[in-house]
């Protein structure tokens, strides 16, 4: 397959996750509304000590994000039952292509939910800080691209498994953990307005293993997972 | 043109979480043929399509499809499984998009938009715009069958092709059957309904616990 038919493949993955997603509006009605109110919450069961806030908003937040983004990324694997796989592998769909598109298409939906999650975060836990904003944008463009790669990553291992709705939370969240510390440090420094490059080039470095990982294990998990 | 069957299977078996699925399976299906294939509900019918469709590699035996060994490594099975089509016995459609994208997304992936309307000739063109998920049974299976009416595969393996359709739809299978047949490819066929069927077939084969015998025609 020439590179060009490869990336095809992908942006064609990714245009139909999208659509599926978007018309089955999970990320928008459910995952988004549920993240906010629990970033909400914390506070109230806190009170008001606003050095503490101060301290556990950034964690707070990629912890919500790694929670109810798990949920949306670990679906993408799940919406494709057997005949659909069948008819995109009949269809000679590269499983890596697959992999890309998939991760993408939820890295853009878990974009969007930090879109709404990290202004939230800054007026609730840390009303006073003066975040900068463009290393907070760099830290969730890496880290949803991160969590996007390992949620599709984990789904495709445990497709075809019988507890893979049990297994896929189980095995991906721990494995999120240095996502979870890369991002919640590094926006704890733009909070701080301190430089996050060492976190942000962390979270790259964990992008490209989940990348060459993915890409790698796509076509043997497609064929033996079938 | 080659005179290699389509289809050479050899001694092939099949084994799934320590169930044996198929035993001894020996099959050759030439171009232009349209074999059936009837036997008891889990007798191994679909098992043996998806083997053909190369979707599932034998246990045991090997042989080749359109040309290429069984046990090929993936990458090698691309260029051969795109030239083979499975209508299996569910739909392979997304719930959350309409008929048409349901039609028109397989297709960018396999061979670009499909010229003309092919949701308008299996008569749906009225409803194209309704989702999948709240499309009948008889309706998601024209919509497989429209998928169809855009490109020709060489193998074509169907599974109970007729369930859910209505007597207006019933000759869309025998015309996509001849397409397949036309143009030197061949057809493989799950069916237990033998009226509607059984006009088309040159050849049956019974599945039986799994080991697959000639069928009296």
């Amino acid at each position: 397959m020439t590179p060009s038919a490869f990336w095809q493949q992908v942006r064609w993955v990714f245009t139909k996750d999208l659509r599926v997603e978007v018309r089955g509006g999970v990320t928008l009605r459910m995952a988004t509304p549920f993240a906010a109110l629990a970033l909400l919450l914390a506070p109230l069961a806190t009170g008001t000590d606003t050095a503490l806030l101060r301290r556990i908003g950034p964690g707070m937040l990629w912890l919500v994000v790694i929670l109810f983004g798990m949920t949306v990324t670990l679906r993408s694997g799940a919406r494709e039952p057997g005949p659909v796989r069948d008819l995109l592998t009949l269809s000679g769909l590269d499983p890596a292509a697959g992999f890309l598109g998939r991760s993408l298409a939820s890295a853009v939906l878990l974009f969007g939910v930090t879109l709404v999650l990290t202004p939230l975060m800054i007026v609730l836990y840390a009303p006073e800080g003066r975040p900068g904003w463009g290393w907070l944008a760099l830290l969730a463009v890496a880290g949803v691209m991160a969590l996007g790669l390992l949620g599709s990553l984990v789904a495709t291992l445990v497709t075809g498994l019988r507890e893979r709705t049990a297994l896929g939370p189980l095995l991906a969240i721990p494995l999120a953990v240095p996502v979870l510390l890369a991002t919640a440090r590094g926006t704890d420094s733009a909070i701080s307005q301190q430089g996050s490059l060492s976190w942000l080039l962390l979270l790259v470095a964990m992008n490209l293993a989940l990348v060459i990982v993915g890409v790698l294990l796509a076509g043997p998990m497609d064929e033996t997972t079938r | 043109m080659s005179d290699q069957p389509l289809v050479r299977l050899v001694d092939v078996g099949f084994s799934a979480s320590g169930s044996v699925i198929l035993r001894g399976v020996g099959l050759m299906v030439e171009a232009g043929e349209i074999v059936g294939i009837s036997g008891p509900n889990g007798a191994g019918k679909t098992t043996l399509l998806r083997l053909l469709a190369t979707l599932l590699r034998p246990t045991s035996g090997g042989g080749t499809v359109l040309g290429v060994d069984t046990g090929a490594r993936p990458q090698d099975l691309v260029r051969v499984r795109r030239q083979i089509a499975l209508v299996g016995h569910f739909p392979a459609l997304w719930p959350e998009l309409t008929l048409r994208e349901n039609v028109n997304l397989p297709a960018g992936l396999r061979h670009g938009p499909a010229d003309g309307d092919p949701l308008r000739a299996v008569g749906l063109a009225g409803v194209a715009g309704l989702k999948a998920a709240h499309a009948s049974l008889g309706m998601q299976r024209r919509v497989e069958f429209a998928r169809l009416l855009a490109w020709t595969p060489r193998l074509l393996l169907l599974d109970e092709p007729h369930a859910g359709l209505d007597e207006a739809a019933a000759p869309l299978v025998d015309h996509l059957v001849a397409r397949v047949t036309d143009r030197d490819g061949a057809v493989v066929m799950v069916s237990h309904d033998r009226n509607r069927a059984g006009s088309l077939l040159t050849r049956r084969l019974s599945v039986t616990a799994g080991t697959v015998v000639e069928a009296p025609a």
